[in-house]
């Protein structure tokens, strides 16, 4: 059994339209920043050319990692920028020259003619890291002795709103498929297993016309409960197996449809991770759709070439309508971590008193007792106890209660809480 | 801060589909104690209301006291706010919970003192710890007796037909304890005597499915405390199913277990809490039945366990990552009911050997 509760899906507005494209911005605004972390050596400066994949940054430390140039032109300075983090980083400034150079052309017709070394060297090389939100360079999930026996591919986006990996699975699924199969080749998985919600009909007819060449793909079906996308839920659900840290424990890859496509692109041509697909969505744009973006594009601009917005009062949200954070403008720059732009109109929800009607308790999917800790949050020593780092920030107890309180910031705090204080 | 979309229950609606369950229980009572008494002309035009005025008196008394209470003390003068404060269910609760002879002062009076005792327990302990409902009709069910004798359940029509019903109906035989009523079906039905609001066990049940399918209640609660009070009195029965169907069709027993014990102020927050809460509860009441006999021994079961909630949900939070750390309540329990079930009949035995000596005809 896994937890999880039934919430809306808003998918409809952007899931008709066919993937978009921009690229007539002038200057992109490359942020310093991979995952999390900003702590970046630029190995560009003032005045160079850049060839679109050129490289402009490399990540340090253990999740080594670089960051590429998603045009060609010229570096003209540095600024900082908001992200989609909420803050300002530090971002190098690229003038677009127009001509998409790029510095070697490169095409590699059998995709699975790679060595596992050659594969982990090239999705390094290209900076490929999974772009369900989290940053983590996609390679380290190979580089390993174990065996993995099973590749998962995440295509169940159970977050409302969103539909990037929807579209792309629907418009590039034989590559996907293909790519799907060349890595399970490489590094000798077993089975690979596509993940898709159980209404998806549409996705599931259009991935049966390819699948049957591949015998050793299968499709599985996934109840659409939230949060089945969260990866210990999808492997629980799949497996029926639980891991404590990451699932290649059990010898279990997660992979979601974005960063496959990405793999494609570096597998084929030896692309660099500059672009991604963007949901641009929510009931205050005047036409919802999904985009591709390159790495440093300003979200104002897009959202004013897809037609703008319809209500003054916007609110700008990046990522989901449950896990996603409010922008302070929608001035912000896109990068890899950013799967969705939502537009709404702000509504206040008025807060009441809490009546303990033990919801937030029973929908936790990972256990906590969010009203509990909210009644502890003073008290250090029962605080350990009822484990608030455990939470996965997935926001179902906030979206259920009746009272409308925000409980998920009490053990957001209460999670901090434990982390300073030990 | 998100989430940015809000599930579409609110305090609102879960206080209007408790209030919606409640209505056919109301429309029996006014049937029952209304309709029937007038039809057999047995009461004028006045007692054939009479029911509706009965409950709606604690009712309206409640929501001004509440509403002076948001003006005076909070200074809040929008009332509007009125619609989520789950205490106005309070006062249709007492209403339901007591005999149809109260006196009318009793009917104002209780909610008011209990609506007090209530703020104060807020103000002291920050948070709200006994069921104001309970404390109100406690409250007039130990009052009445002192200002007018003896309580008297029977309406107008009963005290023609029907004998006192009996609170503390633990032993007899078929013939004593269920025939004088009817039968089974009645206390199913609810046509025995009985307060107001308790007596039809039918459309109880009916009330707890709805409140169950609408995600309202927590029902964890009240199915561990009949199937606690259930299993133990078939053990103290004997091989006679009628007595503990007699015992959990009785008293008001599942009315308080659905709409009392539920309260979600006053009952616990984790699931393994709520199990545990119901099974005290069964074992509270079957102790305040057979061992200290109490005419309000389901009341103050409640109450009692009522102060043990945050306790019960301490173990229930824990033990939600391991199952181990809530063992030690649930031996408790398991011990406890053992020991009641064995225990009772062989002091009943000694005392009165007729307890479970008959059969069905
Ligand atoms: S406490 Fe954390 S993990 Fe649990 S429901 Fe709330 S946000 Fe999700
Ligand atoms: S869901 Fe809201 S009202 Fe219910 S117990 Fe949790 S915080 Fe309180």
């Amino acid at each position: 059994m896994i937890s999880g509760v039934k919430i809306p899906e808003r998918k409809t507005m952007s899931i008709k339209n066919k993937i978009g494209i921009y690229n007539k911005m002038k200057y992109v605004y490359i942020p310093l920043i991979s995952g999390n972390d900003t702590n970046i050596t630029v190995t560009v400066k003032k005045g160079d050319y850049v060839y679109k994949g050129s490289i402009i940054g490399k990540r340090k430390g253990d999740f080594r990692i670089n960051i590429h140039s998603s045009i060609s032109g010229t570096v003209i300075d540095y600024e900082e920028k908001y992200t989609s983090n909420g803050e300002k980083v530090k971002c190098v400034v690229i003038e677009n020259d127009f001509l998409d150079a790029i510095e070697k052309e490169y095409e590699n017709n059998d995709i699975t003619k790679y060595s596992k070394n050659d594969f982990i060297k090239t999705l390094k090389d290209c900076g490929i890291v999974g772009l369900g939100g989290s940053g983590f360079p996609t390679y380290i999930k190979y580089n390993t002795t174990q065996k993995i026996h099973t590749l998962i591919i995440n295509a169940v986006e159970s977050d409302p709103y969103i539909t990037a990996d929807y579209v792309l699975l629907r418009e590039k699924c034989e590559e996907i498929l293909e790519t799907i199969d060349a890595i399970r080749e490489i590094n000798n998985i077993d089975e690979a297993i596509i993940a898709i919600k159980n209404y998806d009909t549409e996705l599931k007819q259009i991935i049966d016309n390819y699948i049957g060449t591949y015998l050793k793909i299968k499709l599985i079906l996934v109840p659409d409960i939230y949060p089945i996308g969260w990866e210990k839920n999808l492997v629980k659900y799949i497996k029926k197996i639980d891991y404590s840290n990451i699932p290649l424990e059990k010898g279990i890859v997660v992979n979601n449809v974005s960063t496959i496509y990405a793999i494609y692109e570096a597998l084929k041509y030896h692309k660099p991770l500059t672009e991604r697909i963007v949901t641009f969505t929510g009931e205050n744009l005047k036409r919802p759709q999904n985009v591709i973006v390159k790495n440093g594009t300003s979200a104002e601009e897009i959202i004013k070439k897809i037609g703008g917005i319809i209500n003054k009062d916007a609110q700008y949200i990046a990522g989901g309508s449950m896990m996603g954070k409010e922008l302070p403008t929608s001035d912000i720059v896109i990068n890899n971590n950013d799967n969705c732009i939502l537009v709404t109109t702000k509504n206040q929800n008025q807060e009441i008193e809490c009546i303990k009607c033990g919801k937030c308790v029973e929908c936790c999917p990972v256990k906590l007792s969010p009203i509990i800790i909210e009644e502890n949050i003073e008290n250090q020593e029962t605080l350990k106890k009822l484990k608030p780092e455990k939470c996965i920030e997935c926001g179902l107890c906030s979206y259920i209660c009746p009272s409308k309180i925000n409980i998920r910031n009490t053990v957001k705090k209460a999670k901090e809480k434990i982390r300073k204080e030990g | 801060m998100g989430p940015f979309i809000k599930s579409n229950t609110n305090v609102k609606k879960m206080i209007m589909h408790t209030i919606n369950a409640l209505i056919p229980i109301i429309i029996f009572s006014f049937i029952k104690n209304g309709i029937i008494p007038y039809t057999k002309g047995y009461t004028n035009l006045t007692g054939l209301f009479y029911p509706i005025i009965f409950i709606l008196i604690p009712t309206i008394s409640v929501i001004i006291y509440e509403i002076l209470y948001n003006i005076i003390f909070q200074k809040q003068t929008n009332i509007s706010n009125i619609k989520n404060n789950y205490n106005i269910i309070t006062g249709i609760l007492i209403g339901l919970m007591l005999p149809i002879n109260t006196p009318i002062i009793l009917l104002v009076l209780a909610p008011l003192i209990s609506i007090i005792i209530n703020k104060l327990i807020q103000k002291i302990f920050k948070n709200t710890i006994i069921n104001p409902a309970l404390i109100g009709t406690l409250l007039v069910l130990v009052i009445y007796p002192i200002i007018m004798g003896n309580i008297s359940y029977l309406n107008k029509y009963e005290i023609a037909t029907s004998p006192e019903p009996n609170y503390i109906n633990t032993t007899g035989t078929y013939e004593t304890m269920v025939k004088p009523y009817g039968g089974l079906l009645n206390f199913f039905i609810g046509t025995i005597p009985g307060t107001i609001g308790e007596t039809s066990v039918f459309l109880c049940i009916i009330s707890f499915i709805y409140l169950t399918y609408f995600k309202v209640i927590k029902w964890k609660i009240p199915i561990t405390y009949i199937l606690t009070v259930f299993a133990i009195t078939y053990v103290i029965g004997g091989t006679n199913i009628w007595y503990p169907i007699l015992q959990i069709l009785s008293c008001g027993l599942i009315f308080k277990a659905i709409f009392i014990t539920t309260d979600p102020k006053t009952s616990p927050l984790t699931p393994i809490g709520q199990i545990l809460y119901g099974l005290f509860l069964g074992i509270l009441t079957i102790i305040f039945k057979y061992i200290i006999p109490l005419e309000q021994g389901i009341i103050i079961s409640i109450l009692i366990m009522n102060l043990l909630v945050k306790t019960l949900d301490k173990i229930g939070s824990l033990a939600r990552f391991d199952f181990k750390k809530s063992l030690i309540p649930f031996i408790i329990a398991w011990i406890m009911i053992l020991g009641l079930s064995i225990g009772i009949p062989l002091k009943y035995n000694q005392e009165t050997p007729t307890i479970n000596e008959t059969t069905t005809t």
